[in-house]
């Protein structure tokens, strides 16, 4: 029997998210099909045998790696499974932290969708459509992100149309390279391509002077939702990127690409920790920390002659566990307090500790503290970008410190009681199910931290999908 | 792996004795586990004197799958052996004396707080590589301000303690940035090999950790940090700061820094000399301690500016193990008050004691002001302890019979301790060294004691009678002083100014956020694609 | 017979201009229902009739959900608009067409030498008329409006170019899912006269 792997990661949760959908007022059962649903897929996706071959006592399942549809193809590559694999989790793990109440219960089956629809994406030939893929994707994500009732938020509305501007650049990038690899260097269409390619992705990605809707977005959103937005959109716009590289030589021999992209990723750097610093409200300066990491992924993209991919790819799974900790101490928080700003999470440390230091510790780690998951690869980068440039290295240092800074002064605000002359025990108020998770994630980034290595070398294997970029 | 010994003989007796209180707490047992470990310790650091220099590596980051660079590992060599015994000696003493104060605040769960400090602190200054340097300081840091927030007084000195955190953090991150200029400039390095370029950084991120380079002394009035645990959390973290002193490269001031080397000296020396003053004049040790800490350091530290970072190896013992026995000596007792004597041996500089080797270290290439300015810092900082160990007040109460033993063995162990420091410390530790300056300092020092008598100021303390001018003088400048080192004049500025950049980039979010912000983001990016072909980028 | 595509040229720039101008929901559907008639005449230029129908099918099909979710609602018509306000977006809208008219021949010739003139005239009329809009709204089926505008200027260009059944087909349900989303929006906001009636009753 032969079957495909776009069946099992495309049409399958679309399958899943259908009848998630239909359960929609059963809180515990959606979750349920979701966690396993996405756990199950990242799994299969972690153990996939090679030779695409499942053998289940007498059935033997033959899978091929395309499926065809109108002439078109999309492809599930093996070589992408980890990648696959890691936005699965991901999702399963989100869905988890979506038992909070006023958390959209078209979060559960969107999520799903959205993971299916950006796998059919990143594998979808010719490669170009899948600007659209990612632009149904967007549509599809709104619901989710509206708290429902009240004035449509501006966030989305802004978030909408900056990333529908994305996709006619980049169909029209595509239209213009139809059918030629190579390109000499005078040729007036690589600096056309250039430029369309570059301002779709900087739209995609929220590059400067695009981002303003990543903080509207955040703060108005539920966190959980906005963290599992602001970490399955750009990094699967990412690796998708990584096509043009691997396909289009002129791409990868243009001439100060590397240097433009380290520019962009050191201003994205410095702009994401200037406003993240001076925040006092805790959602808008997630909104932003994204921004100091878009800057730190096309910064690694632009030393890819230095192993900057490796860089790149090692990022995601610890942005991911550390957006995720991040996002699910302040959707906790939120229900503790009425909003997340300094002056209203005042004392709030002495009364739900657990919490508090989780949020700090995941702020701490997407900041590349010592001790904690992204210490060991934004050390490396950052000795690399310091090798490329003094200015580089030194200003992307400076711009990592923003998130520091605004983490001491949440800090502060934490522990500043409401009322000094009274003497606040500290006590446990957080639920079981808001701590457990909280220490054990902990636990993993500082595993992560010290242990890189045991843990981080299968998402690596993407990067044999992009021979040209070996 | 023998340097993981102490290491986890400290934490498994910790966990010991925190499960043993959980479920049948027994002060004795606890006491005896406590006390057991830390002697198992110490005695493992006599041994590991015998196989200087022993390096472990840990993890290692670098391998060829996976682009990412340096190792943990630890190293014991001849600049981390004494402060590895000083601590662990002040460990043993503080379980020990800890006897004597079972009606105050000896506890098991102090004993077994000290125990871990005293690990991870072991665990720092034992660090091979600035990695292991920055997570066992990230780690003793939250530990740290863990524990302080849980006192009682944390409800007002939250600020104070964040405030520290971040200094902390900020020398972190100052090692961060060494670490990667250390990289480039000659691959990656353990810390006997910091690089030059590097190095002066890695002075700041120990200086900055110190409280005195530059000066920063949020803990000015301490939480009411107790002796026996209390002593441990402020003494462990500058004992990892002060081994790092000790490996820094002699010509860490390069040619471009040379010009701001007087600079550097007037501030280390204000700061040993305010420091110092204040150590005089505390109503008691505890009290006194930060500024203790903050003169030797400085010290210290004007040492490996001058080229000599051997030298600094004196004074920071001499900061740990005198210091550590005014800080345990408590209750007082009368007939023992000789053994603070003995404590004069680790400060007074004379030829072929311990302090001796550092006298070097304020001379540097000559003989200048600074290095007199350094002596007075000396001369008041001896003046300081003479005048708190000869305080009266010694309890005659009776101690158990136990505690009679254990609790001066305690006192005795950090005497015996400073000896040894002296005779096999370090490859020069014994020595004449300057010892000129080293007469000039007991001179001075009687001199000073003899004006004082005629002065009519009582010995054995130093007390200014109220009405006095210099009183009245003092009252007046102190605080302001106090203002100015206690920074609270830059946490202003770095307020006001965090304001105003808050509300400039609030302003220009607004108008990227509101209804026009798609003009405005158009208006922007035009101008960046002018600004960036009027700049050449293709 | 450049006079279909001349007036479909036209109806574009009238048609644009009235949405950027106008606010009154019932005004801007029924422009934006002439504009998808232009767009699919200029399609034609490129393409099969039968396939260039399909842009104006679903065009129409957008319209006609936002209006009717519009009419649902009741938005109210009595729009309060200063004058100032839509003097300057006048302003401003001819402007863009201004710009959009220097600039069309270069892009014509520079990056789409093989298309008619009045298709990339055209097509970059609604791009920069639908810009316009976006940045001087924050209504919600406004901006969706703009954006069903921005897409069908795409669109005419793309025409131009490329013929693939399946971009077609996920065009569409690009367009109809902004459609749905303009639905989404509406139904879940509340209408700012009704909250100040409200407020005056309370």
């Amino acid at each position: 029997m032969t079957l495909n792997t776009p069946l099992l990661w495309v049409l399958f949760p679309l399958v899943i998210a259908a009848i998630v959908g239909a359960l929609y007022q059963r809180k515990a059962l959606s979750i349920i099909l979701t966690v396993i649903t996405a756990f199950g897929l990242a799994l299969l996706a972690a153990l996939f045998p090679e030779n695409l071959t499942l053998s289940i006592g007498p059935l033997r399942l033959v899978f091929s790696e395309n499926l065809a549809i109108l002439g078109r193809q999309i492809t599930v590559k093996y070589e992408i499974l980890p990648f696959i694999s890691l936005i699965y989790a991901m999702t399963g793990l989100w869905t988890l932290s979506s038992w909070f109440p006023n958390t959209p219960v078209a979060f559960r089956p969107i999520s799903l969708v959205l993971t299916a629809l950006l796998t059919a994406a990143a594998g979808v030939e010719p490669f170009l459509y899948a600007a659209v893929l990612i632009q149904i994707a967007i549509l599809v994500s709104v619901p989710m992100l509206s708290q429902g009732g009240g004035a449509t938020d501006r966030g989305i509305l802004r978030y909408l149309t900056l990333q529908t501007l994305a996709m006619p650049l980049i169909l029209l990038a595509g239209w213009l390279l139809t059918g030629v690899e190579t390109l000499p260097a005078d040729s007036p269409l690589v600096g056309q391509s250039t430029i369309l390619l570059g301002l779709g992705f900087a739209l995609w990605l929220g590059i400067f002077p695009f981002h303003s809707w990543i903080p509207m977005v955040a703060q108005r959103s539920r966190p959980n939702v906005v963290g599992f937005l602001v970490f399955l959109f750009p990094t699967t716009i990412l690796v998708f990127s990584l096509n043009f590289f691997n396909r289009y030589t002129f791409l990868r021999n243009l001439p100060n690409l590397a240097e433009t992209l380290q520019l962009f990723g050191v201003v994205m750097i410095v702009i994401g920790g200037l406003w993240t610093a001076f925040q006092t409200d805790l959602k808008r300066a997630f909104g932003f920390s994204v921004l100091t990491e878009s800057g730190f992924s096309l910064a690694a993209l632009g030393l890819i002659s230095q192993g900057g991919l490796n860089w790149l790819m090692l990022l995601f799974p610890l942005r991911a566990l550390g957006f995720w900790l991040w996002s699910f101490a302040l959707t906790a928080l939120e229900n503790h307090a009425e909003e997340l700003t300094f002056e209203s999470v005042r004392g709030i440390a002495r009364r739900f500790p657990i919490l508090s230091a989780g949020l700090i510790l995941a702020q701490f780690s997407i900041a590349g503290m010592p001790l904690l998951a992204s210490f060991p690869i934004k050390l490396a980068l950052l000795s690399a970008t310091l090798n490329a440039g003094t200015a580089f290295g030194v200003w992307s240092f400076i711009g990592n410190l923003g998130l520091f800074l605004f983490t001491l002064r949440l800090l502060f605000s934490l522990l500043t009681p409401q009322d000094e002359n009274t003497f606040e025990k500290w006590r446990l108020s957080e639920k079981s199910n808001e701590y457990l998770p909280v220490l054990i994630m902990i636990l993993i980034l500082v595993l992560l931290g010290l242990f890189p290595n045991n843990f981080m070398d299968g998402i690596l294997n993407t990067l044999t999908a992009f021979t040209q970029l070996q | 792996m023998i340097l993981l010994l102490p290491i986890g003989i400290l934490l498994t007796a910790a966990l010991a004795i925190v499960i043993l209180d959980r479920i049948q707490p027994k002060f004795g047992t606890s006491w005896l586990i406590a006390s057991g470990a830390a002697i198992i310790g110490w005695l493992t650091i006599f041994v590991l004197r015998l196989r200087l220099p022993t390096t472990i590596q840990i993890i290692s980051w670098s391998q060829p799958e996976i682009p990412l660079f340096g190792q943990i590992s630890l190293l014991l060599d001849y600049n981390a052996w004494p402060y590895a015994l000083a601590l662990i000696t002040i460990t043993l003493a503080v379980i020990l004396t800890d006897a004597a104060r079972t009606r105050y605040d000896s506890t098991p769960l102090s004993w077994a707080a000290s125990l871990m400090i005293t690990a991870l602190g072991l665990l720092a200054l034992q660090s091979g590589t600035s990695l292991t340097l920055m997570i066992t300081w990230v780690i003793v840091d939250i530990l740290e301000m863990a524990y302080l927030l849980r006192l009682e007084e944390a409800n007002r000195s939250y600020g104070r303690i964040v405030i520290a955190y971040g200094a902390r953090t900020a020398s972190i991150m100052m090692l961060f940035i060494a670490t990667l200029v250390g990289w480039r400039a000659s691959g990656q390095f353990d810390l006997t090999q910091i690089p030059q370029q590097a190095g002066f950084l890695f002075l700041l991120a120990a200086g900055l950790r110190l409280g005195v380079f530059p000066l920063n002394m949020p803990f000015l009035q301490e939480p009411n940090l107790r002796r026996g645990a209390g002593n441990i959390i402020r003494l462990a973290p500058v004992a990892s700061s002060l081994s790092l002193l000790a490996r820094l490269p002699a010509n860490l001031v390069t040619p471009s820094l040379q010009r701001w080397l007087p600079y550097f000296l007037a501030m280390l020396a204000a700061a040993a000399l305010y420091a110092g003053f204040r150590w005089l004049t505390a109503t008691n040790e505890i009290a006194g301690r930060p500024f203790w800490i903050v003169a030797w350091a400085a010290l210290a530290t004007t040492s490996v500016l001058n080229g000599v970072p051997s030298a600094s190896l004196a004074w920071g013992i001499a900061l740990l193990l005198p210091g550590s026995l005014a800080f345990l000596y408590s209750p007082r007792i009368q007939r023992m008050n000789f053994l603070m004597f003995f404590g004069l041996l680790g400060l007074i500089g004379l030829p072929f004691t311990p302090a001796a080797s550092g006298w070097m270290g304020l001379i540097g290439s000559g003989h200048t002001f600074w290095t007199f300015l350094f002596l007075i810092a000396h001369v008041m900082l001896i003046l300081g302890y003479l005048n708190h160990a000869l305080r009266p007040g010694g309890e005659v109460g009776a101690l158990e019979s136990w505690a009679r033993l254990v609790y001066p063995l305690g006192l005795i162990l950090i005497i015996q301790a400073i000896a040894t420091m002296g005779l096999i410390g370090w490859p020069g530790s014994l020595t004449a060294g300057a010892w000129w300056l080293g007469i000039i300092s007991l001179l001075l020092i009687i001199a000073a004691i003899l004006t004082a008598r005629r002065l009519g100021i009582r010995p054995p303390y130093l007390h200014f009678p109220a009405s006095s001018l210099l009183t009245k003088v003092l009252d007046v400048i102190l605080p302001i002083i106090e203002q100015v080192l206690r920074l609270d004049w830059l946490y202003q500025l770095i307020w006001q100014a965090n304001h105003l950049i808050g509300l400039a980039l609030k302003s220009f979010s607004a108008i990227l956020e509101s209804d026009g912000g798609i003009l405005w983001t158009l208006l922007l990016l035009v101008l960046l694609i002018s600004i960036l072909t009027g700049g050449g980028v293709n | 017979m450049q006079i279909l595509p001349t007036l479909a040229f036209v109806v574009i720039i009238m048609t644009a201009m009235i949405i950027l101008i106008f606010r009154d929901w019932r005004i801007n559907a029924g422009a934006l229902a002439l504009q998808y008639l232009a767009a699919f005449i200029l399609v034609d230029v490129s393409w099969p009739t039968g396939m260039a129908v399909i842009k104006l099918i679903v065009g129409w099909m957008a319209t006609v959900t936002i209006g009717f979710t519009c009419m649902r609602q009741q938005k109210s018509t009595a729009v309060e608009e200063s004058p100032a306000s839509m003097f300057f977006r006048a302003v401003a809208g001819l402007l863009v067409i201004l710009v959009m008219f220097i600039l069309a021949p270069g892009v014509q010739s520079n990056i789409f030498p093989g298309l008619n003139l009045i298709i990339v005239q055209s097509g970059l009329m609604l791009l920069g008329m639908g810009l316009m809009q976006l940045g001087t709204t924050a209504e919600p089926y406004l901006t969706v409006f703009a954006l069903l505008s921005l897409l069908s200027g795409f669109e005419i260009i793309h025409a131009g170019l490329e013929r693939s059944s399946l971009l077609t087909g996920l065009l569409v349900l690009v367009n109809l899912g902004l459609a749905l989303v303009g639905v989404y929006f509406i139904g879940t906001g509340v209408e700012k006269g009704t909250e100040q009636e409200e407020e005056e009753v309370l």
